[in-house]
């Protein structure tokens, strides 16, 4: 069964935007909203990475187990959604979530008024309305050093391994 | 997100039967109206019956990104004729389908609210919208009584660094035929000194390998190139060589998002780059890590680079350009280890009273560590706009013709009066004679073969008396097609140059700062371009690959593409005969019969749509097609390609292969003072089977003969040269040297590193010892003591016309802003995000401070994408009405060097002294 | 002429009016008109209060519009401001920008979609989009127009049939607030007369599209 995964390689990631904007326009994503983000740890100085963030899709998501109104739910392919319909707003997942994925933003500012949440849904559903569609996050496609892998878990870790057996070949440590 | 249904029903309650009352009241005004309906001046028919498909369609076109020129390819969408969105080309071999944010913005920003949609001109102070028709007249009108009464040379033309090849060639053509040199585009400003530094040294001023070749270097010296900003999927093919153990060493003035990456890091003075290459190669030469083999067969003047070299050792260098020693013996320990080498360029080389010469000098090293011309070695300057190669190529610059024949030699253009006769692409005739009568005669000579005005100082054309400028009478009209002028320095001269002349026109799909920045209520015609994707044609990349992109979305509103532009122009203006193409794959075939130095032959329109088709079977490994239609080819067949078979040269002037497998080698075809022939020493390796070639006669043979019998011998047509290491003797420095900056920051070493004497170049005298005197004098250096860098973002792209005005893209980047170090903010007592004023001897910028490590205490850096603010003044009311950018700053180039490079005019952007204080 | 011809030929005229008002700047006889006084003010008892307002309005710019080369200047110069540019109009005139907050949204689909589906589209010489104003108002004139040729009772009601729709799913969803906006415009003054007329008249056009509904 293909379990859906990303996995940012952070060596490459040079933090082009190219995600960013692939996102927001497959997904109609409105201004002040991000549902991917890429985040510049170090800024300037030796050890600077760049990170792109957008969902992770937990095999164990603490913002499902956080809400209250039973909103969140995880696919069986490992895609996790929440149903706009029945989310109160309250914010508990964006507390739960170690990544900052859940977004309320819906209106100026960051915090105007609190509606439904929204967050990356691996490109399966747009931010209003639509069908499902298959799963071809396009954040990962655009990806202009292909530093954001996206795809099945067992792909997505074999290219990795590759890249890092690689590095360590010439004696670099990933991740050092 | 839906608006409510508006329920604001008036009280009175309607009846039955209320039609009746309400159809007599207003039956008078309604009769009227069908009156006003048909008196229409513009539009003619809007509704039509649709026999048609009944149900919309989805199509799918693939073509090239229209910012910078790695050449990304993508996939447009357009649902029911309408660009909705892109798709990755996964197949494109050079990007794989990944694109930076500009790209992955194209729809959003070709679907931009700002698009110019009609042609419109500028009276009493209001914008007024005009029929194409009446635009071209008026111009044609301006530009006829111009030409009558002042001459040709008092119109300039400048831009289209985005315009296909095929159009690049038509407006150098326009310019021919109109009589004027005075045509130049934005390479001036950007990569200009590479041309002339590269094709004095190796027999051609460009990229030596290709993006794809770059995967198979063993170490990447970034020196002035921030790739991962200004061309982040090149970072791809870093990767994949890093990936396998390549190096990547970085100098640059300022810690980037590139350097972030390196194994490393090296921070210099800005303005010091050829002392520290010179630094590197004495290193090299003590330690004996020269290919001495090499040298001694592909390369001339050697010994006379270890003269000047000698007195560069590490110790000085350090002393000129803050780089410890034992850095500068560390970097070239890894660069010379780890060969091939390459060295990547971009601004950061370019931008330079010395810029030149600072190229020749990352020739040199190259030369020297014998990495020209090896796949992953050689000299790699990346390039900025889609089509900045081609529109250098097809030379819209005021001293080439089309392929780089010079405008001073006779023999150019009876070249072209051949061309442009014998085409078959169009029906104009044209003499030599009748040609040079287009031109005016000055001073008892024709201007024909007189160099024109660049785009770095044409404002002098306009503002300086007619006495000091080397042309009959002042500019006096200005057509700006594609250029966004904040990119030009000098932007206070150039705005007073714009309120002087007596007509602007400015082709544009986006109302540029062009529009805006002069102060004037009259004389200003905008003309609505078509976007790059609403075009077809071709482009170059920055490795010389050409690539052949079709019409995604047909043009928006009542925009044209430069090409029906021309056309329409030429017609007006008596020369439409050698215009009348019919398609723009003939324009390719007139290319093709007369752009010869570089070998733009074998790309035929047919050859290039049908490597588009089949990118599939290209590997994206070496670029090469591995069977299928394009068998053997490498993507874009990138020139110099001489025949129609031949699969184009990835690596310039590499002798590893045959010539028809992609071989090549030096150009041959410049002599020592003493008049001497240059020929390689060697005979190129065993199973290429070329010989030891002088230059064949191949620039001037319209059949294509000799390319073929050069090629059947084994020879590149170019022959089989050397790389000059030493220049004539007509060049001041015929190796480089250091030279300090004009604003430079030590009075010290500008006594013993001064730079050159005040010359005239490009009809205009230009200060250099005067200025870099008078800055000293004024003592510029304690007034303004933090030195003063400009580069890009990689959400922004040029002048910012395009990105600035799309949401996407100004989110992420929404305002302009100048980079300090933590200490310099605390000293002036600015926090993160404060606003500080930045003032140089130019005039002063209101901006963001954004503090950051990125820039040492005595630099700072400002992006250069901004306009609609000047001095700290919100001038968007000069924009039309709500016709403002969506992301308006304060412009760098308000304040930026007066400097400009000793060979082509280039400005010196990258050095120029400021203070920063609070506002 | 029976009542319901005669109601489609007003609607379709007003339709007219309204439309050529946004498609390009106002003709030169509208300010020989409005000079001349020869611009009928209707008798405003019967109509909505916008509509009133808006007629009142446009009697007191009559008063006041002295020369005509001066009043066609005037107007042409508000409409290419408010609606033309350069660049972006202070108004958008497009069903896209007030629904899709983006141009080429879309609503730009879907009317492409009724139009279509209706048998027309625009014509290779009209050069905006099809979610412009002026568009979608020629749509409603081409219907009525249609419903005045019809044959039988039942074209007809199919051309009103598919003016309520039209009306309810695209021109009632944003043209009032686009009306709305164009009236609080600094730059409109004439226009301010013409935005009050057309969201009246939209409001009074739906009520009479079902009165004739039921009337067949």
């Amino acid at each position: 069964m293909t379990t859906y995964k990303f996995l940012p390689d952070v060596e490459r990631c040079i933090r082009c935007g190219g995600c960013e904007v692939a996102c927001k326009q497959e997904n109609n994503v409105p201004i002040g909203m991000r549902r991917i983000r890429v985040v510049t740890v170090n800024e300037g100085k030796t050890g600077e990475m760049n990170v792109p963030m957008a969902c992770m899709h937990c095999t164990d998501p603490a913002c499902l187990k956080a809400c209250p109104a039973k909103a969140i739910y995880k696919r069986e392919d490992g895609i996790v959604l929440v149903d706009k319909d029945k989310c109160v707003g309250c914010g508990y997942c964006a507390y739960a979530c170690p990544f900052g994925a859940p977004q309320f933003h819906h209106g100026e500012g960051l915090f105007s008024f609190k509606g439904t949440m929204d967050k990356c849904t691996y490109c399966v559903l747009p931010y209003e309305g639509g069908a499902e569609k298959a799963p071809e996050p396009k954040c990962a496609a655009f990806c202009a050093t292909k530093a954001l892998l996206a795809g099945d878990a067992d792909e997505i870790s074999a290219t990795y391994r590759q890249r890092a057996a690689m590095r360590l070949q010439k004696g670099e440590i990933p991740g050092e | 997100m839906a608006t409510k249904l508006e329920s604001t029903f008036s009280d009175v309650k309607m009846t039955r039967r209320t039609f009746a009352k309400t159809t007599a009241a207003l039956g008078a005004v309604a009769a009227l109206g069908s009156g006003y309906a048909s008196a229409t001046k513009f539009t003619d028919k809007i509704i039509e019956e649709v026999t048609a498909s009944p149900s919309p369609t989805t199509k799918r076109t693939k073509s090239f990104c229209s910012f910078c020129s790695v050449g990304c390819g993508y996939i447009g969408v357009t649902e029911d004729g309408v660009f909705t969105k892109m798709e990755p080309w996964t197949d494109a071999p050079t990007n794989r389908g990944g694109m930076c944010s500009k790209g992955a913005a194209l729809a959003n920003v070709t679907n931009s609210p700002r698009r110019l949609k009609y042609p419109m001109e500028k009276v009493g102070g209001k914008w007024k919208r005009i029929t194409w028709d009446e635009a071209l007249t008026k111009i044609s009108s301006k530009l006829n009584s111009t030409r009558d009464t002042y001459g040709p040379d008092s119109v300039f033309f400048c831009g289209l660094v985005h315009g296909s090849n095929e159009e690049c060639y038509m407006f150098r053509k326009f310019g021919m035929l109109f009589g004027t040199n005075n045509i130049d585009h934005q390479a001036r400003l950007c990569h200009s000194t590479t041309v002339a530094g590269l094709l004095n040294t190796f027999g051609h001023g460009a990229m030596t390998g290709t993006p794809i070749s770059l995967q198979h270097s063993k170490c990447h010296f970034f020196f002035g190139s921030n790739a991962a900003e200004a061309h982040p999927v090149l970072m791809q093919k870093i990767f994949e060589a890093k990936d396998r153990g390549a190096k990547i060493v970085v100098a640059d003035p300022r810690f980037t998002r590139t350097a972030a990456k390196a194994d490393l890091y090296v921070r210099f003075r800005p303005g010091s780059d050829i002392a520290f290459i010179l630094g590197l190669i004495n290193v090299i030469i003590e330690n004996g890590w020269q290919d001495q083999e090499y040298i001694d067969n592909r390369t001339y003047g050697f010994e006379y680079v270890k003269e000047v070299v000698k007195d560069y050792t590490p110790e000085v260098v350090e002393g000129i350009t803050w780089v410890p020693a034992a850095q500068i013996r560390e970097v070239a320990r890894i660069i010379s280890e780890n060969r091939p080498s390459n060295i990547l360029w971009s601004m950061g080389v370019t931008q330079h009273s010395v810029g030149t010469q600072i190229v020749r000098a990352c020739a040199l090293l190259q030369c020297i560590l014998g990495n020209q011309g090896k796949w992953g070695g050689g000299c790699m300057p990346v390039r900025g706009h889609c089509n900045v190669q081609g529109a250098t190529d097809m030379c819209v610059l005021s001293h080439f013709l089309p392929g780089y024949y010079g405008v001073t030699s006779e023999g150019s253009w009876n070249w072209y009066a051949q061309c442009f006769s014998d085409t078959p692409s169009t029906s104009g005739k044209i003499t030599f004679d009748e040609l040079k009568a287009r031109f005016a005669t000055y001073n008892g000579e024709s201007m024909m073969t007189k160099i024109g005005f660049t785009v770095s100082r044409w404002y002098e054309g306009v503002l300086k008396p007619e006495a000091e400028i080397d042309q009959p009478h002042n500019i006096k009209v200005a057509v700006l097609w594609g250029m966004g002028m904040s990119s030009i320095t000098e932007m206070i001269k150039q705005k007073e140059a714009m309120e002087k002349l007596d007509m602007i026109v400015v082709v544009d799909p986006f109302p540029s700062v062009a529009a805006a920045l002069a102060d004037r209520a009259d004389g200003i015609i905008v003309l609505p371009a078509a976007t790059r994707q609403e075009g077809g044609g071709s482009l170059s990349t920055t490795g010389r690959e050409i690539l052949w992109r079709d019409v995604v979305v047909p043009p928006l509103y009542e925009s044209k593409t430069d090409m029906w532009i021309f056309q329409e122009l030429a017609k007006k203006l008596g020369f439409g005969a050698h215009f009348d193409y019919k398609n723009i794959e003939d324009v390719t075939r007139e290319i093709n019969l007369a752009v010869r130095p570089i070998g733009w032959q074998g790309q035929t329109p047919e050859r290039l749509k049908k490597q588009k088709e089949n990118a599939h079977t290209f590997d994206p490994w070496d670029g090469r097609a591995k069977g299928g239609p394009c068998n053997g080819e490498y993507w874009g067949l990138p020139w110099p390609c001489w025949t129609t078979d031949h699969p184009g040269t990835p690596v310039l002037y590499c002798d590893e292969a045959p010539v028809m497998e992609g071989g090549h080698d030096f150009r041959a075809n410049r002599k020592t003072d003493e008049g001497e022939e240059i020929v390689r020493g060697n005979l190129p390796p065993a199973g290429t089977g070329g010989t030891i070639h002088w230059t064949y006669n191949y620039a001037k043979d319209p059949t294509g003969e000799v390319n073929k019998q050069a090629v059947a011998e084994g020879n590149p047509p170019t022959g089989r040269g050397r790389a000059m290491l030493r220049v004539q003797a007509k060049w001041t420095d015929r190796v480089p040297k250091h030279r300090e900056p004009i604003e430079s920051p030590e009075p010290d070493l500008v006594a013993k590193y001064p730079t050159y004497e005040d010359k005239r170049l490009y009809r205009v005298m230009t200060e250099f010892k005067t200025e870099q005197d008078r800055s000293i004098a004024e003592g510029r250096h304690t007034k303004y003591p933090i030195i003063l860098s400009s580069g890009r973002q990689v959400e922004h792209h040029g002048a910012g016309a395009q990105t600035r005005n799309s949401e996407y893209l100004v989110e992420i980047q929404p305002e302009m802003y100048v980079e300090i170090n933590p200490k310099l903010a605390n000293d002036i007592g600015v926090k993160h995000w404060d606003m500080v004023w930045v003032e140089s001897a130019r005039g002063r910028c209101k901006v963001r401070a954004y503090v950051t490590e990125r820039v040492n205490e005595k630099t700072a850096f400002m992006p250069y994408h901004w306009a609609g603010v000047f001095q700290g003044e919100d001038y968007g009311d000069r924009y039309p009405d709500g016709a403002k950018d969506l992301a308006r700053g304060d412009s760098v180039n308000i304040i930026a060097s007066p400097g400009y490079d000793e060979q082509t005019q280039m400005q010196e952007t990258k050095v120029a002294l400021c203070k920063v204080y609070k506002a | 002429m029976t009542e319901i011809e005669g109601c489609l030929q007003t609607r379709k005229n007003f339709y007219a009016f309204l439309y050529r008002m946004y498609l390009e700047e106002p003709p030169r006889k509208l300010a020989e008109d409005l000079v001349n006084k020869k611009v009928p003010i209707p008798d405003l008892k019967s109509l909505n209060d916008d509509m009133i307002e808006g007629f009142k309005m446009l009697k007191k710019f009559m008063e006041t519009s002295k020369d005509v080369e001066d009043v066609h200047e005037k107007l042409t110069d508000e409409y290419t401001r408010i609606f033309l540019g350069p660049g972006v109009p202070m108004v958008p005139p497009y069903e896209s920008m007030y629904i899709d907050d983006v141009m080429m949204g879309k609503s730009l689909l879907d009317v492409k979609k009724v139009y279509r589906k209706a048998g027309i589209g625009k014509s290779r010489d009209y050069p905006e989009p099809e979610d412009h104003i002026a568009f979608e108002l020629k749509f409603m004139h081409w219907l009525c127009e249609e419903g005045l040729n019809a044959g039988d009772d039942g074209r007809v009601k199919e051309c009103l049939t598919l003016q309520k729709t039209f009306m309810n799913e695209h021109l009632m969803r944003w043209v009032p607030k686009f009306c709305d906006d164009v009236y609080g415009n600094e730059r409109s003054d004439f226009y301010k007369c013409i935005a009050k007329v057309t969201k009246g008249f939209l409001l009074l056009d739906s009520e009479l599209i079902d009165e004739l509904l039921e009337d067949l």
